[in-house]
């Protein structure tokens, strides 16, 4: 069998119209999983009381479980005995399910971001009479960010390959479209490598933009 | 001035502190010797709360507290009237060298932009750092992140200062300009100081009064002439010996 290559020049366009579908789930799930594994992270650091032992069942479960099973528990499984869940878009399901799957990942990240900024810049920081926040959010997050970088943007480029689960919903990004290509035309080597192509450049885009951000956040202090 | 009594903290099951009661006068520069582990460190931080202390009564200027019944606006209220010095600097990393001197001036005290930064350039003449201004941390030697730390704390004008080992982690070489700044420090201010340290020849030096640690509890106090040339104690009179011996 031959590779038919002007199939893929011919198709690419079509598959690559559906991206942004693709990054509306991955940034939107971005966004949301920074803000959740953050008050998460904080929660865990100071031990809130009741709060920290259910986040870590949530972490527990969520880690211990596929994400393609999480899905389908969302989508199909709720949608059983919820009603909120009966009308939400596989879209906004997607979302959901991505962002409480890799917020159980990132919160980890963050953590031992957090744990690995010695105990001698809290303790100065309340030495000079901050607050356990004050001292947080001027000395000790800003450190952490320049260690959570590199690990952050992984967990980032994981979470956009996962978007691509979101074709098990139904919803259409550039994953579903070239599996309806594939099942028009047969050509599935083709319909699929145009996703393969899509996927890694979006990668490396992040991965350039991390050591960017790396290279900036040096410069803006220290070691 | 300050005034401590009964002070108790144990980690676990190991006492470290077995009820410590002293006082000290406005001015008063205390050195704070004897053998590791006994409790020195700990002492310090107990009084601005980086240890939690088991119990006891603590009083720095206007504030007292008991150890067994405070309030978290208590705690921040007697940090605010003290300020520490690290064994290990801890310099804001993020910070450059005059941010390190200005957070808790902004954060803390509310002062404006302006006023700060004069007392920053103040503060980095007096420890004669005022050309490292803008550089982070990272690019200082120890003795000058020391003396930074050291800027940082005058800066907050606190009526405490506390100095744990500030020189320990330094190189030989690097300790007497910290030790310098130190007692600059001590004859120009009238701030009352607490310092620990295992530099006996500048304990003497700048020390009004010397208290003497062991095993948890104060064993003999008194002035440098007092405690180096008649110590009354046998603990004491071991340890100094001691200490001569290693020199």
């Amino acid at each position: 069998m031959k590779i038919d290559l002007l199939y893929v020049i011919k198709q690419f366009p079509i598959v690559l119209s559906y991206l942004n579908v693709t990054l509306k789930i991955t940034i939107l799930s971005m966004i949301f999983t920074i803000l959740l594994s953050l008050i998460i992270t904080i929660i865990r650091y100071y031990k809130v009381r009741i709060l920290t032992p259910i986040i870590n069942v949530y972490i527990d479960v969520f880690r211990g479980t596929p994400l393609l099973v999480q899905l389908f528990f969302i989508y199909y499984g709720f949608a059983q005995i919820s009603s909120f869940f009966r009308n939400m878009d596989a879209i906004n399901a997607a979302i959901l399910g991505l962002t409480l799957n890799a917020a159980s990942y990132t919160t980890e990240s963050m953590r031992s971001a957090l744990e690995a900024i010695p105990k001698g810049q809290t303790e100065a920081g309340l030495s000079v009479g901050m607050t356990r926040l004050q001292v947080l959010y001027h000395v000790v997050l800003p450190q952490a960010a320049r260690v959570a970088i590199p690990v952050l943007s992984n967990d980032f480029i994981a979470l956009l390959k996962n978007s691509s689960m979101a074709f098990t919903l139904g919803v259409r990004e550039i994953m579903g479209q070239a599996t309806l290509l594939g099942n028009g035309s047969f050509k599935f080597f083709e319909a699929y490598l145009i996703v393969v192509i899509i996927y890694f450049c979006i990668s490396k885009l992040i991965n350039i933009g991390q050591k960017k951000l790396e290279k900036y956040l040096y410069k803006q202090g220290g070691s | 001035m300050i005034r401590v009594e009964g002070l108790k903290k144990s980690f676990g099951s190991l006492e470290v502190l077995k009820g410590i009661s002293f006082e000290i006068n406005k001015g008063e520069v205390v050195a704070i010797i004897g053998p590791s582990g006994t409790g020195k460190s700990t002492l310090l931080r107990c009084l601005n709360y980086l240890e939690i202390p088991d119990e006891g009564i603590i009083s720095i200027d206007d504030i007292t507290i008991d150890a067994s019944k405070i309030k978290k606006r208590e705690i921040y209220c007697l940090r605010r009237k003290s300020a520490m010095i690290f064994q290990n600097f801890c310099l804001f990393n993020n910070k450059t060298v005059s941010e390190n001197i200005t957070l808790a001036l902004e954060v803390v005290q509310h002062k404006n932009k302006a006023e700060v930064g004069e007392i920053a350039s103040d503060v980095l003449r007096k420890v004669g750092l005022e050309d490292k201004a803008n550089e982070y941390p990272s690019k200082l030697s120890g003795g000058q992140q020391q003396r930074v730390a050291i800027g940082r704390a005058m800066a907050l004008k606190p009526k405490l200062m506390m100095f744990d080992e500030p020189t320990s982690a330094l190189d030989p070489y690097l300790v007497g300009e910290v030790l310098s700044v130190i007692k600059r420090l001590t004859k120009e201010h009238s701030i009352t100081m607490m310092i620990v340290t295992h530099e006996m020849s500048f304990a003497k030096d700048v020390a009004d009064r010397i208290i003497f640690m062991d095993e948890g509890h104060i064993i003999e106090s008194g002035t440098p002439n007092q405690i180096f040339n008649s110590p009354k104690e046998e603990k004491t009179k071991q340890f100094l010996n001691h200490y001569v011996e290693e020199k």
